[in-house]
């Protein structure tokens, strides 16, 4: 029995972490299907989801007014969701510039944000974002392209997370997500993305359904519903957004928790994603998104099944096994003198290096 | 040699850390979530919030 609940456990984590990327690598010599990109200039909305953004509302702006896109073409809208730091305030001389603002006295969360901005959109696509992370000038040229292609439904952007120095991070949080991209890009270039980056994403407007109140991750329902619709959800790694990495895995985990969160909920709103047939990307939405959420139990199964087993293969792989938790153990510690290190750094400098860095790339 | 040390070790907490937020995440589905948007991290609005 321990060696059934062994050898199940193991399957699926290497299956989610190496055999997953490995059929999309062989997937996508065999059969990618190369999008008809075209560059064109339809009306785009681009629409913001706002609550508290008060220190970041004019740079966010001012952001996307500096986008290489014919001015005439664009329609800003932000949502404000009962704000209390004066976002709504900082707004008013925006909106004599043309943005549009919608309010609500009470705070009902970022889908009803969303949905109470969407019929105010008239562009043919809808670029969605977030206030904190700033766009690349070219970005939105490079999003709308895709939309050329007919059996295109969403594109989401790429997110760029810099180190301190400005550069792509390359360690822990910033390898991980370099780990995410290359598979978002494969799945792309497949069929679809089960997901967007909530940073920078655009749909077809006339694809929209309004959210469900209270929905997490939008950046996921939203394409998905597309996807479930029969058109496409790509990667488009030329439009680029630009953030912080986070300074430590554990400000890393407070995020990933609670996108993992909305992955339970979205399983919740919308099982049919689970049932063949109803979901054009159901391996790829099993593997990728389900799979992260099963993992972590098997990990679990794993080291406890192994406890039983003894020999020959058995021994080696609770060898590896303790090895791999001592080393997080040791990077555990690693973690705590650099935050401790971070801190002493934040508490020292203001504006941080890297809000420099992000705001040098996006003049570019 | 320890610098690649330190990579594998930062390597291997950040996957530990990245499946644990997935069981925090249930629990957290299972309580009710706190809230309708992201939250901010400890330490001020410098930090970040959600990838």
């Amino acid at each position: 029995m321990m060696a059934l609940i062994f050898w199940i456990a193991l399957t699926v984590t290497v299956w989610v972490y190496i055999g997953y990327p490995l059929l999309l690598l062989l997937w996508r010599a065999i059969g990618s299907r190369p999008v008809n990109k075209q560059f064109q200039e339809p009306g785009v909305s681009i629409v913001l989801a706002m609550h508290n953004e008060c220190d970041r509302v004019d740079a966010k702006i001012q952001n996307c007014f500096d986008l290489d896109y014919p001015a005439s073409k664009l329609c800003i809208i932000v949502s404000l969701d009962a704000p209390t730091d004066g976002t709504a305030d900082a707004l008013k001389k925006w909106e004599e510039r043309g943005v549009k603002v919608v309010r609500t006295a009470t705070r009902r969360g970022k889908a009803a944000a969303i949905n109470s901005a969407m019929p105010f959109a008239t562009g043919d696509i809808v670029l969605f974002g977030d206030a904190r992370q700033n766009l690349a000038p070219n970005a939105l040229r490079e999003l709308v392209a895709n939309f050329a292609d007919p059996s295109v439904g969403a594109v989401s952007g790429e997110l760029v997370l810099l180190d301190e120095d400005g550069k792509e991070s390359n360690e822990g949080v910033g390898m991980y997500w370099r780990y995410e991209k290359a598979l978002r890009s494969m799945e792309s270039a497949i069929r679809s993305v089960p997901g967007s980056t909530g940073a920078i994403y655009a749909i077809r407007r006339e694809l929209f359904q309004p959210l469900p109140a209270g929905t997490i991750l939008d950046d996921v329902l939203i394409p998905m519903r597309i996807v479930a619709g029969g058109k496409r959800a790509i990667f488009e790694p030329a439009a680029l957004a630009f953030d912080r990495v986070t300074e430590t895995p554990e400000m890393e985990y407070q995020k990933k928790r609670r996108t993992l969160m909305g992955n339970y909920e979205l399983l919740v709103r919308a099982p049919e994603l689970l049932v063949p047939g109803r979901n054009p990307i159901l391996v790829q939405f099993l593997s990728h998104k389900v799979g992260r959420l099963i993992v972590p139990w098997c990990l679990l199964a794993l080291l406890m099944s192994n406890l039983f087993l003894h020999h020959g293969f058995y021994r080696l792989s609770l060898f590896g096994q303790i090895l791999f938790y001592l080393f997080a153990m040791c990077g555990w510690l690693i973690s705590r003198r650099k935050d401790t290190k971070s801190e002493l750094q934040v508490q020292a400098s203001s504006p941080t290096v890297q809000d420099s860095a992000i705001a040098a790339v996006t003049r570019e | 040699m320890g610098k690649a040390m330190g990579r594998v070790a930062q390597t291997s907490y950040t996957f530990v850390l990245m499946n644990w937020a997935a069981v925090a995440g249930l629990f957290q589905f299972i309580k009710g979530h706190e809230g309708f948007w992201n939250v901010s991290s400890p330490g001020g609005s410098h930090r970040l919030r959600r990838v």
